[in-house]
């Protein structure tokens, strides 16, 4: 669907959410099917996606969506800690999964580690801190949205040529 | 009766006549043989009964039923060979025939075996009578003393009618109750006499007709087919060489160990006494109440929770033996086996919210489905296989191989594919097949024998003795979907409802009075029992207990667990988080994740919080601490991510949304390009019948939104056409119809402007990466372009389903 309008901050991230999900899911049936050797190559574009996806996501939050909710919400800050220490988890899982390199079954199992760790982070993203944000009476969500878009763009454009 | 042959003199005459006089009599007899050369029936038939006995001067094999090596080779019963067919009948009368009697029997013959086509009715052509063959004039009206009189007790044929009617109900299986069946055929790919010398398998080609029956298990006759539930995976080979049923499931464990469970279990499922409720559900008290005090359960309880126990399809679902059997080759060598059917159109299900809503429009699904994959010629193909190994090799395990809560992983033990089976028929009649069919654990064949598990020997005894109440007595073999294709001669006898008639007095063995027959076959041809040896434990005597693998209840489910892909666990959470949240009783639930912490703290954790519990149980004690170390740690074979099968979309449903004013070329192309691949599409409007197209053409519509919901269908195509789009944008249905598709992440593609109906249904703004990103089974053609995007659309069709659109709570 082309024609959509640009996003506020909650739906730019939840985009980013689905996106890699869709990778994830990908990686699982590429991982589980019988001739999982002959996809080596597949599944290692996909995990330094899924990985490089998951860098500028966790960036830009940390960078610009949760000091926005930590000044809008100073009773946010659990939930905030909370979810800057998953991102340090995730990070860790996602050292891993580059260090292996090359698709195999170790990345296979760290792969899916990350896949349960995000889906569990972007849960309560989507269960806790976006209800919160959404009824900020002081947080403007689209100007948020532009800021994390244009970050976001810097971010990947450093990424891609970097690599 | 022949004129006797004139006698040689008045003496002989008289003797002729005193064996004439003595042969008309039943009891009694002269003391001396009667000459064998007469030409009087009854005397040739007694002198011919005396020499046949006299042949057989003793029982020769008598010394033979003595000690274990006898024991291991039976010989065959003693026979004799018959001078004419004389003394072996019932009566001399036989000779004398009728339209009804028929003839004599034929010669060692049992008639009741020959194919169904004896038992077929077609009424074409023919009035309408009483079971006693008696046209019926009128069967409109009870017979009345006049128009408006009393109804008279004379009427015959309404009682009848009435009587029968009031009888057509049997009881139902107290499990397994619904279910749906079809007949095929078993293929040998290759001798396999190494293994077995059953006779499915004794050479390449061989083709052995089946009948099986799938079904869920704890719901009645009338309930859903799309229930959280175990499925029974139930077929009978007939064979040449007799009846064996491979009485399985779609699951490879159980949720005990040991028969004397079974009633405790089926109690605490079926629906609570008191209330009666909920039907075909296990999210209810006693049922969690009883697993969480048996943690041997919780491994099946991972199968349970998982999409296994909600497949898309019979014809998309594995079937397992369950308990480990036994093969034994033309030497006697035995080795275990694990029976494994794989759907050849992959291992497919639905998701939870899919099942539901499906239960509710459309509650015989898979019986529907099973029924017009085969009408329409796609049949349902399996390919059995087994995992053979030792016994020895079975000792070194580090589970015991009699434990049905426990699998034989296929890295430890690889499947030897044996044959496939395809099905080719419907039932012509539900109740006189599928639901008089009689399986049972017992019914084997020679080449295959079984292991030790108690709980299969609590199922040998359970099949048969159920079928005596629901089938109304010891005959129902004789009932024409359950007689084999194999001749059946024994000794059983009488009984409600025999068919058979026996020719002949004699119902015993051994006889001399039938030359012998039927005559016990020996161990050349008989069935003759695995001399398996109870492992070592001879200072053992009769004990009520369980080995001490058997207290490892934890392992497996862990590796089943940890073998499943992220979405295929978040699956299991969910399940599980669903079925206790509708146990009414907190420590319940308490105790299930008490329970699942032995199992995996992640996806204890993940249930605790989905039950809005705020601290962790301690987790169950364990029966066993020190437990061996399992041989695998994961098992990509248990993911259904592992089972994409050959790729076929045969047998999948489509639904081609479509209103008046719609562009209806392509709606045609795509239609013809499905169906060359074997795919259903129906064209669903907002009302069934004719709608005038874009081109002005007429589209006739076989289904509607109202009647055939979303949910229904494996994929979902939008046509082009403005007038048809604002019509269904209009239509509240249209929203609900493509929601759930996007939901339940199957393939949906609009074409042209139709892709306004999606963003009118609610499509989340923050797909936009996805989409752009691609594969997220949402195809979007461009205006008149729908035709080359045919190809994409059944690619997506060919991944099932696509859960990176799945959030939970769902985005849609």
């Amino acid at each position: 669907m082309p024609e959509f309008a640009d996003k506020d901050a909650c739906e730019l991230l939840d985009a980013d959410h689905i996106a890699v999900k869709h990778l994830f899911v990908d990686y699982a049936r590429l991982a589980a099917s019988a001739d999982a050797t002959e996809t080596e190559a597949r599944r290692t574009e996909l995990a330094m996606k899924i990985c490089q996806e998951l860098t500028v996501h966790a960036q830009i939050e940390e960078e610009i969506f949760y000091p926005a909710l930590r000044q809008a919400f100073p009773d946010a800050v659990d939930l905030l800690d909370e979810a800057l220490e998953e991102h340090q988890d995730a990070k860790e899982l996602i050292d891993d999964v580059r260090s292996v390199g090359t698709a195999n079954p170790a990345m296979d199992t760290l792969v899916a580690e990350l896949d349960v760790a995000i889906d569990h982070h972007v849960k309560e993203e989507r269960d806790e801190l976006f209800p919160k944000a959404r009824t900020a009476p002081d947080l403007d969500l689209m100007a948020l949205g532009g800021k994390l878009r244009d970050r976001q763009q810097e971010l990947q454009a450093e990424a891609a040529m970097s690599a | 009766m022949p004129k006797p042959i004139k006698p040689a003199s008045n003496l002989q005459s008289n003797k002729n006549g005193v064996a004439k006089a003595a042969a008309r009599n039943t009891d009694s007899a002269p003391s001396q043989p009667v000459p064998a050369t007469s030409s009087d029936a009854a005397v040739a038939k007694a002198a011919q009964t005396g020499i046949l006995v006299a042949s057989m001067p003793f029982n020769p094999t008598k010394a033979g039923e003595h000690g274990f090596v006898n024991g291991l080779a039976p010989q065959a019963g003693a026979t004799v060979a018959l001078a004419s067919r004389l003394p072996t009948g019932s009566t001399l009368s036989e000779e004398n025939s009728s339209e009804k009697l028929g003839a004599v029997a034929a010669e060692g013959v049992n008639a009741g075996i020959e194919p169904l086509d004896r038992v077929r009715v077609d009424s074409a052509g023919q009035a309408l009578t009483t079971n006693q063959g008696v046209k019926v004039a009128d069967n409109q009206n009870s017979l009345k003393y006049g128009v408006r009189g009393p109804a008279l007790l004379e009427d015959f044929i309404l009682r009848e009618k009435i009587t029968h009617f009031d009888h057509e109900r049997i009881p139902e299986r107290i499990v397994h109750a619904r279910g749906s069946a079809a007949h095929g055929f078993f293929e040998c790919y290759d001798a396999a006499t190494d293994l077995t010398k059953a006779a499915p398998f004794k050479e390449a080609g061989k083709i052995t007709p089946v009948f099986v029956r799938f079904s869920t298990v704890a719901g009645e006759r009338g309930s859903k087919d799309t229930a959280r539930d175990a499925r029974g995976f139930a077929v009978k080979f007939y064979t040449d060489e007799g009846n064996w049923d491979l009485v399985g499931n779609n699951m490879p464990v159980f949720f005990i160990q040991d028969a004397m469970k079974f009633p405790d279990l089926v109690h605490a499922v079926k629906p609570e006494p008191h209330n009666q409720m909920p039907q075909a559900a296990s999210a209810h008290d006693t049922f969690w109440d009883f697993v969480s005090l048996m943690p041997e359960s919780t491994h099946m309880l991972m199968w349970v929770m998982s999409d296994r126990a909600i497949p898309r399809s019979y014809a998309t679902m594995q079937g397992f033996g369950v308990h480990t059997f036994r093969m034994v080759n033309g030497a006697g060598t035995s080795v275990f086996v694990k029976f494994h059917w794989t759907p050849m159109a992959g291992t497919h299900s639905l998701v939870w919210d899919e099942a539901v809503k499906i239960s509710g429009a459309d509650p015989d699904y898979h019986r529907r489905d099973l029924w017009e994959r085969i009408e329409s010629g796609a049949y349902p193909e399996y390919e059995l296989g087994v995992q053979v190994f030792t016994e020895e090799q079975a000792e070194q395990f580090s589970f015991d191989v009699l434990d049905a809560t426990k699998i034989v992983p296929e890295e430890l033990v690889p499947i030897r594919p044996l044959g496939r089976m395809v099905l080719n028929r419907n039932p012509d009649n539900f109740f006189a097949e599928t639901e008089q069919v009689a399986f049972c654990t017992a019914h084997i064949v020679p080449g295959l024998d079984f292991s030790n598990d108690p709980l299969l020997a609590g199922r040998h005894h359970s099949y048969v003795d159920t079928q005596i109440s629901r089938l109304g007595g010891p005959n129902f073999h004789e009932i024409p979907i359950n007689a084999p294709v194999a001749q059946v001669h024994n000794n059983q006898r009488d009984g409600m409802h025999r068919q058979a008639i026996p020719r002949g007095r004699v119902s015993y063995e051994p006889n001399s009075l039938a030359g012998g027959c039927p005559f016990q076959a020996g161990v050349a041809q008989g069935f003759v029992s695995v001399a398996a040896s109870i492992s070592a434990k001879e200072e053992q005597g009769k004990v009520r207990a369980k080995p001490e693998k058997f207290a490892d209840h934890y392992t497996q489910a862990t590796l089943f667990f940890e073998s499943q892909s992220p979405v295929e666990q978040g699956h299991i959470a969910n399940a599980f988080r669903f079925e206790l949240s509708k146990v009414t009783v907190p420590a319940i639930r308490q105790r299930t994740v008490a329970m699942l912490r032995n199992a995996s703290e992640a996806l204890a954790t993940k249930v605790a919080k989905g039950l809005g519990m705020t601290t962790m149980p301690e987790p169950l004690p364990k029966a066993i601490t020190d437990v061996a170390a399992p041989e695998v740690m994961k098992s990509p074979a248990l993911s259904l991510l592992h089972r994409p099968g050959d790729g076929s979309l045969a047998g999948r449903k489509v639904a081609i949304l479509v209103a008046p004013g719609v562009e209806a070329d392509f709606v045609l192309k795509a239609q013809t390009a499905l169906l060359a691949q074997g795919v259903v599409a129906r064209i669903v409007g907002p009302h069934i019948g004719l709608m005038t197209t874009l081109s002005g053409d007429e589209l006739d519509a076989d289904a509607s939104m109202e009647n055939s919901p979303g949910f229904l269908f494996d994929a979902l195509i939008l046509a082009d056409g403005a007038e048809a789009i604002a019509a269904l944008s209009q239509d509240g249905h249209t929203g609900e119809f493509i929601r759930d598709q996007f939901r339940h992440c199957k393939p949906i593609m609009c074409v042209g402007d139709a892709r306004h109906l999606v963003r009118k249904a609610g499509l989340p703004i923050s797909m936009d990466k996805s989409l752009a990103q691609g594969g997220t089974g949402l195809i979007v053609a461009e205006a008149g372009e729908g035709g080359d995007a045919m190809d994409a659309f059944m690619a997506a069709m060919r991944k099932h389903r696509h859960f990176g659109r799945e959030m939970d709570p769902p985005l849609l």
